[in-house]
């Protein structure tokens, strides 16, 4: 066997999103993707066309489908004028009408693109398709609570919810890159409003396609069969998935010799616990679906002027949105970043950076103000209280009063962290709060000379430390003064003083 | 048009079995013998209208010729658990049982 010089990594991605309309894709039962829904006692939120009874027919519900045209339209996918439903054929516990309503050769949304960007810059992903469909019950192998069963049991919630199936072209050539651009799809759809993409409610689940090309030491090129790895539901999945199948296919080939091509592609999954994938199934018992049309339900046409109602309604996409944050209003990539992941978070910065502008700040200012504040003080006690930063309490204006106050130099920076915390179970002004804590910063040049005396008087030895050019014994004296003036006095005045007076 | 009664002779009993097993069908060879001639009497049939010229015509997707037929986003009455339950030919809990199914599937 010939060595391997060189090894390329190519995926495709297969992306589920549970879209989160009120109601299921082809019925008339609530969607367990609704926010609403999610803790649902199993079994409850059926109907007659989700658990398949006799004459129940489908209908399609118009939000399922607009969302997916929103998605579609931010994707850059060319929104179909006519498209249809299949029915693809398969039996299985989960889904009980032996079939499953989806589009097979007529997707709503056609060839788009998305750009996002990796650990090595901006990368562009060509969208082949997405369609829409309906989601299955979901199967269990324990009772809740954790009681291990001989059989599985299936809960028919899920029955119906609508999914729309995003696939890309081979274009993703590292792990971390597949998990940027699942990062960055999240974001988009977030912001759109179909889903709250939280993983581990299953609401997008990930389906690398993963091969090598293998370059060898005579020269030649071979490239593994393909491996679909199923139902990834978080980004670690995905990376570590990745990762393990570069090693596994490259160790396969050395092992076998296969070559991708007609009836090589096989199904895995991935074991968390033992961090490999493991075979599902291979191409000889692949299913075939015997697609044909639903003869329930009618095409669909959408006129460019529905296409056009959609487009109008895309709002800033996330890219854009961190892309203007750090060229126009002087953010870091990092900060921006931060801010952008949840959008209700990125929109309460938006709020809080426009209110400081109201009262005069610059625009750049207003931005870099508000995503400090809401960046330390505002992420350290949206951690402590294990909620968002934007449901913390404080308002967008209050938040403006501190930022306005530390621009002025009547708040010091511990201070200002005080005062967000108050402000956070108060409905008072970020001023008048640091007035009854007495934690207006005091540069008024008696007070502080006062304070100076006193530290000086009980850290001589500082004070000559400090005389004699040793900016360490700064600290003692400094934190005598602040203990002194409750936390008041203005350290940069403080440190002024002290240096005119003793150097 | 031409009606071909002759049957179309690239389908096979194997084809009949496979098809069977798609459907979860459990066939007599004799019942499979007596599909393989109803089929080929079928697929024969759809020989002839092979025939047809259907240039620049668009497949029909639908015989209706209505479109578009959407309803509102809005969840009604769903059924009652233990009325699903008891459709089930076993149940645990809340759940209904089934043998054995390879975990994380999904199409």
């Amino acid at each position: 066997m010939t060595d391997i010089i060189d090894r390329r990594l190519i995926v495709g991605m297969e992306v589920h999103v549970e879209l989160a309309t009120e109601a299921k894709m082809f019925a008339l039962g609530p969607n367990v993707a609704h926010p609403s829904r999610f803790d649902s006692a199993p079994n409850t939120i059926c109907d007659p066309v989700s658990v398949a009874l006799p004459g129940a027919l489908p209908t399609m519900n118009h939000d399922a489908l607009e969302m997916a045209m929103l998605v579609g339209t931010a994707l850059n996918c060319e929104i179909a004028d006519r498209c249809q439903w299949d029915r693809k054929n398969y039996f299985y516990p989960d889904l009980p009408k032996g079939y499953q309503i989806s589009q097979y050769e007529h997707p709503i949304c056609g060839r788009g693109e998305l750009t996002f960007d990796g650990p090595d810059g901006a990368v562009t992903v060509r969208i082949t398709r997405a369609h829409l469909e309906e989601d299955t019950g979901k199967s269990g192998h324990e009772l809740p609570g954790g009681e291990v069963i001989d059989g599985s049991i299936v809960d028919y919630n899920r029955s119906g919810s609508p999914l729309l199936e995003i696939v890309t072209e081979p274009d993703i050539t590292s792990a971390a890159d597949a998990v940027a651009f699942g990062r960055e799809l999240r974001s988009i759809c977030r912001a759109l409003g179909v889903t709250e993409g939280i993983m581990q409610k299953g609401h997008m689940r990930f389906e690398p396609n993963i091969n090598l090309v293998l370059t060898l030491g005579d020269g030649r090129e071979v490239r593994t069969p393909i491996v679909e790895i199923k139902n990834l539901n978080s980004f670690r999945a995905v990376e570590q998935a990745i990762a393990h199948e570069v090693t596994r296919q490259e160790a396969q080939w050395l092992d076998d010799g296969l070559e991708m091509g007609p009836g090589a592609k096989s199904t895995r999954g991935w074991d968390e616990k033992a961090q490999r994938t493991v075979l599902q199934r291979s191409k000889e018992d692949a299913h075939d679906y015997r697609y044909f049309p639903e003869p329930d339900l009618v095409p669909l046409e959408v006129d460019q002027a529905w296409k056009d109602k959609i487009a109008a309604r895309l709002p800033e996409l996330p890219r854009a949105r961190r892309a203007r944050w750090v060229d126009v209003l002087g953010l870091t990539a990092k900060d921006a970043a931060a801010l952008a992941e949840e959008p209700p978070t990125a929109d309460f910065f938006e709020a809080c950076a426009a209110a400081m502008e109201a009262q005069g700040m610059s625009a750049s200012d207003a931005a870099i103000a508000a995503a400090k504040l809401l960046l330390n003080a505002g992420t350290r006690l949206a951690n402590e209280r294990t909620c968002a930063v934007e449901a913390l309490g404080i308002t967008a204006d209050q938040i403006a009063g501190i930022a306005l106050m530390r621009a002025a130099g009547d708040l010091g920076s511990t201070a200002a962290d005080e005062v967000f915390e108050v402000l956070c179970d108060s409905e008072e002004s970020a001023a008048a709060a640091a007035e009854r804590l007495n934690l207006l910063q005091v540069s008024d040049a008696s007070a502080l000379n006062a304070w100076i005396d006193e530290a000086l008087a009980a850290h001589p030895q500082a004070g000559e430390d400090f005389a004699a050019g040793k900016d360490a014994a700064m600290g003692r004296i400094m934190g005598h003064v602040m203990k002194a003036s409750g936390g008041s006095a203005d350290a940069g005045m403080v440190r002024a003083r002290l240096i005119e007076r003793l150097r | 048009m031409e009606y071909h009664p002759t049957p179309m002779a690239d389908l096979s009993i194997d084809d009949v079995n496979r098809v069977a097993a798609l459907a979860k069908l459990r066939l007599t060879p004799e019942e499979a013998q007596a599909l393989l001639h109803d089929l080929q009497g079928i697929l024969g049939h759809i020989d002839t209208l092979q025939d047809v010229d259907v240039e620049g015509i668009e497949p029909m997707a639908s015989p209706l010729e209505h479109t578009n037929r959407l309803r509102p986003d809005t969840p009604q009455a769903t059924l009652d658990k233990q009325a699903i339950l008891d459709l089930a030919p076993e149940t645990q809990g809340d759940f209904v049982s089934v043998p054995r199914v390879l975990e994380g599937h999904a199409e």
